[in-house]
């Protein structure tokens, strides 16, 4: 028999017992016998049952005594001592039952606690792995910047070099100098067809220098402007020189330099570099001056649009032209060799 | 654990002394039981204490009793001694086993607050 089969039967042997006195008429139960008798219905009725069975089946044997002790004789010291064991056995079983449950809440404890270390350790390792693969995202992105930059360090040099490689042959072949960061290539002498814009074979040769040169200069914008010499009308002469300017900009267009960077302006005789009242001073007022602008200043369109803003009227044309230039006009000097644009317009009687 | 180091030589003196018939083996159930229990900490708990205490008294009062030749009352008692010794013992245990129980709860609550951090 088992222990709850055991239990169940002195259950009812005890529960009998108590109908028999009553009916009986027998003497009252003792206070302790009361007492132990709550005890027990509080562990037969309670987590006790199940979780100690073998602790309540005691306490229902030590009841058990108690009550036969009562029937015998009742109220005796005997009654009230198996009363007093019944009632710790009682408690010994329901306080059994109570360390049974504190263990199954700490095991129960521990595998969440465990639960949640590995749930934690999981996310540290997810964790770690997003962590390693982004420092190795960021290794790559690094070394490709760090590719990057050294090749447009490289590139940058090259142009540096090309650059300096090509204001060297350009100063060997043509007039060069600079002006507040733009680069000024003046070419004159015998560059076109008397009163036309034909190109000649020399002068095709030392554009094929300039376009080259050019090169080196990629996306700065370029001015091409023409300048006559003082023979001729006004209008004549800045029609010649934006015909000119033209025939420079679409050869150089044809040697590689980009359209969308290069425009061509016809000054006319304006801006004369040397006295036009000698042969070879006109020869050098009849020139082409190729601009290459800085990156970021101002264009040289403004340069140009300040000479246009500041032509007189004709009205006044002869009041405001500027002074004759002296006759020391350096005819000799080499436009090559000045760095700034003369200041003033001779005034020569036109040809 | 003291207090029975002291009253247990007292015990076995008294008992030489009256030359009683006392239930040696019960004694030594009972004996038994109050040392587990102090073992476990029964001391530190004021309910396992106060079974601890019952124990004793009505170890040493079985004695008398059975110095005095009642037998049978003297065995009663012991076996209340024994039976309040064993509660002392359980309770300690099941106080324990709760105290850890609430620890761990702890800790998992403290985790989890960490967690949230």
């Amino acid at each position: 028999m088992s222990n709850t089969s055991r239990t169940l039967c002195i259950s009812g042997f005890v529960g009998l017992a108590l109908m028999g006195t009553a009916c009986g008429g027998a003497a009252a139960p003792t206070t302790e016998l009361l007492t132990a008798r709550n005890a027990y219905a509080t562990a037969r009725n309670g987590e006790a049952a199940t979780l100690n069975p073998t602790g309540v089946h005691a306490a229902a044997e030590a009841l058990q005594a108690a009550e036969a002790a009562h029937k015998d004789d009742s109220g005796s010291q005997r009654e009230k001592n198996y009363a007093y064991i019944a009632l710790r056995k009682s408690e010994l079983a329901i306080a059994a039952a109570s360390e049974a449950l504190a263990r199954k809440e700490q095991q129960r404890a521990e595998e969440t606690y465990k639960g949640q270390l590995e749930q934690r350790s999981d996310q540290a390792t997810q964790q770690s792995s997003q962590y390693a693969q982004q420092l190795t995202q960021t290794q790559q992105q690094l070394q490709q910047n760090t590719q990057t930059l050294q090749q447009r360090q490289q590139e940058l040099e090259q142009a540096r070099v090309a650059a300096e490689q090509a204001q060297a042959e350009l100063r060997q072949a043509e007039a060069i100098r600079e002006e507040e960061g733009r680069l000024i290539i003046s070419l004159s002498g015998v560059l076109f067809e008397p009163n036309g814009d034909v190109l000649s074979t020399l002068a095709e040769r030392r554009l094929d220098t300039v376009a080259h040169a050019l090169g080196a200069y990629k996306d700065r914008p370029i001015v091409v402007e023409g300048y006559t010499d003082a023979q001729g009308s006004d209008s004549k002469n800045l029609e010649l020189s934006q015909r000119r300017a033209n025939a420079v900009r679409e050869y150089l267009e044809r040697r590689g330099v980009e359209p969308e960077r290069i425009r061509a302006v016809g000054k006319g005789e304006t801006n004369p570099v040397a006295s036009n009242d000698t042969a070879e001073g006109r020869a050098n007022n009849r020139r082409v001056e190729i601009i290459v602008d800085r990156d970021n200043g101002p264009r040289s369109s403004e340069r140009s649009d300040k000479v246009s803003e500041n032509r007189p009227s004709s009205a006044d044309n002869s009041a405001a032209r500027p002074a004759p230039a002296p006759s020391t006009a350096p005819s000799s000097q080499s436009p090559m060799q000045r760095t700034s644009p003369p200041a003033q317009e001779p005034a020569s009687p036109r040809q | 654990m003291h207090v029975f180091k002291l009253w247990l030589p007292t015990l076995t003196v008294l008992c030489a002394c009256a030359g009683a018939e006392l239930n040696q083996a019960r004694a030594t159930d009972v004996q038994a039981a109050v040392l587990a229990a102090e073992q476990v900490g029964a001391n530190d708990s004021p309910k396992a204490a106060l079974h601890l205490q019952l124990a004793k008294e009505q170890l040493v009062s079985a004695q008398r009793l059975a110095a005095d030749g009642d037998q049978n009352n003297s065995n009663l008692l012991l076996e209340r001694a024994k039976v309040d010794a064993e509660l002392a013992l359980q309770l300690a245990r099941t106080e324990r086993e709760q105290a850890s129980a609430r620890e761990a709860w702890e800790k998992i609550r403290e985790t989890k607050q960490q967690s949230a951090r």
